[in-house]
């Protein structure tokens, strides 16, 4: 099955060490740019209660969700402990010419 | 194999027992509620548990409670801690013996003392907020005495489900202390919008029961005619098992910085304690915040299983009123001045200085989680102790990430 790379935004409307909410049709994601300028896609919902992660903070690579401080490594998507127990769905990201792109 | 008990079931009390199983505690736990439920949420009784008329989420189940060999005594209220023959004496007149204890009964709701006060409600537990909402229905009065965050969300919840909503407050403006003035308008500005009448500057005189409804005579004022009051005026720490056991009390069952009280045996957590905080000048507070409670609980958890851990979390409340939600990173009763962050999208974060510069709080409001990022990186300065510059502070295009790493 050929891969669909949907574009997300410029590379530089995300700062860096952060992230932004990308919607696409019903579906939510989380798209980040590392300390270390290197772009990483997650959902984007906790998966403690559904909450928007992209409200959270980013510190290195870690997401903490804005409810309840549950952590998140969004380089791969595990869950850090407890309040989140569930990891989070990655998904690949490129970037081209200056955009990011992700495959669902 | 020591036996652990707690008093109380509920947020700071239920976490407690959880965590000490995960790591590791194999002595017996109870754990002791005098509320006929599973242990649940108390902060969505005044939101969602009234406007969406579901019930909040329970913090263990049953089957989960059973399954990690936690004793659960639900339904049992504690009558008197026999510290002397380390046992315990339930309202049932059964005894039950303790290694260590730990009370969790977290702080009740104060009571209006005017004539006619017996004629208020008021709303800390499940089934008061049932009985409650049982009683709200579209184009009803509802006159709530007092403006601070529980009142305002009844304020808010109610007003949601179709109710008219006056807010009577004693003093010149709503929300006192807790937050700088501006962060108050905002929400005193919302409630307007949103059709709910507060009058500040009121002083009750006394409340009168009509043959549908009550009328509330204020002192200089006309008086006011609704179909039901609610008393949304503190809370005050449970203590009483605590003093009639002769436990140190200081406004609080009182602790020390690893959540111990003057009995090395008892641990008190949560609502029901007073504790000193090493950021503020070892000052002695007692508040009513969630995550508070819980990091106390974790706090004393490793305490109980022989680290030494003192408390130093910063203080961290948020209140959810109709589409707003705001955030406070304590305390802005310590700050001298106060430094206003004006962000790109119109919301501002106000920070409070105090003589030397430093951060000691943060408070903002705005729509969902718009605030979240900011008083968390605040929070982290906060706990820092740097010295801060004002002119960086207050700079929208400066990332507070970087003040926090230089
Ligand atoms: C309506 C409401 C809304 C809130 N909203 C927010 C919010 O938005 N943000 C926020 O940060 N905080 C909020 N809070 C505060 C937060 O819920 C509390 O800080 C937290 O619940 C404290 O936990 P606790 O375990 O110390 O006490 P509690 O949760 O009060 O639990 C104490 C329990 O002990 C039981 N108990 C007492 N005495 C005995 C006895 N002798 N025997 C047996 N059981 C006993 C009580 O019945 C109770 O169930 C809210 C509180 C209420 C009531
Ligand atoms: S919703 Fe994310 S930690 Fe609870």
């Amino acid at each position: 099955m050929m891969t669909e790379w949907v574009l997300v935004c410029a590379a530089d409307d995300i700062e860096e060490e952060d992230v932004i909410r990308f919607d696409h049709g019903d579906r939510t994601f989380a798209v980040y740019r590392s300390p270390d300028d290197e772009y990483y896609a997650t959902d984007g919902l906790c998966t403690h209660e559904k909450i928007h992660l992209a409200d959270g903070l980013v510190m290195d690579n870690v997401i903490e969700c804005p409810k309840h401080n549950g952590r998140f490594d969004y380089t791969d998507g595990s869950a850090l402990g407890a309040p989140v127990c569930v990891n989070l769905q990655t998904y690949p990201v490129k970037v081209e010419d200056g955009l990011v792109f992700i495959s669902l | 194999m020591e036996s652990l008990t707690i008093i109380g079931a509920s947020e700071a009390d239920t976490r407690t027992a959880l965590h000490l199983q995960e790591r590791g505690w194999d002595g017996e736990i109870v754990l002791i509620g005098q509320e006929p439920h599973t242990p649940y949420e108390h902060p969505p009784l005044s939101k969602a548990v009234l406007t969406e008329g579901n019930s909040p989420p329970l913090l263990s189940s049953a089957e989960q409670l059973q399954e990690l060999q936690i004793r659960f005594l639900q339904g049992s209220q504690v009558a008197e801690i026999d510290r002397q023959s380390h046992r315990l004496r339930l309202q049932n007149n059964e005894f039950l013996p303790y290694d260590k204890l730990l009370l969790a009964t977290g702080a009740s709701a104060r009571r209006l003392t005017c004539t006619g006060s017996e004629h208020t409600l008021v709303l800390r537990n499940l089934d008061e907020t049932l009985a409650f909402r049982s009683l709200l229905a579209t184009g009803k009065h509802l006159i709530l005495i007092g403006a601070g965050f529980i009142g305002l969300e009844l304020a808010a919840s109610a007003r949601k489900v179709g109710c008219q909503v006056t807010v009577l407050e004693i003093a010149p403006r709503i929300l006192g202390r807790a937050v700088p003035a501006e962060v108050a308008e905002v929400v005193a500005s919302e409630h307007k919008q949103q059709g709910v009448e507060i009058r500040c500057d009121v002083k009750l005189d006394q409340i009168q029961a009509l043959k549908s409804g009550y009328t509330i005579e204020l002192k200089n004022v006309e008086s006011i005619s609704g179909d039901l009051v609610v008393a949304g005026i503190s809370a005050v720490p449970e203590v009483a098992l605590a003093e009639a056991a002769g436990l140190d009390i200081e406004n609080g069952v009182s602790v020390n910085a690893f959540q111990q009280t003057s009995d090395p045996d008892i641990y008190a957590v949560g609502d029901c304690c007073s504790f000193p905080h090493p950021l503020y000048e070892q000052q002695r507070m007692s508040l009513e915040m969630w995550r508070c409670a819980r990091d106390q609980a974790e706090c004393a958890v490793q305490n109980l299983l022989g680290e030494t851990k003192e408390f130093s979390a910063v203080p961290w409340f948020w209140s959810d009123q109709f589409e707003l939600s705001l955030q406070v990173a304590w305390l802005p009763s310590f700050a001298k001045r106060v430094i206003p962050r004006t962000r790109l999208d119109g919301v501002t974060i106000y920070f409070g200085l105090n003589d030397q510069e430093k951060l000691v709080s943060a408070a903002g409001v705005g729509a969902g989680n718009s605030v979240t990022k900011d008083i968390r990186l605040a929070e982290m300065l906060i706990a820092t102790q740097k010295t801060m510059n004002p002119a960086e502070l207050s700079d929208p295009n400066l990332n507070l990430k970087k003040l926090l790493k230089s």
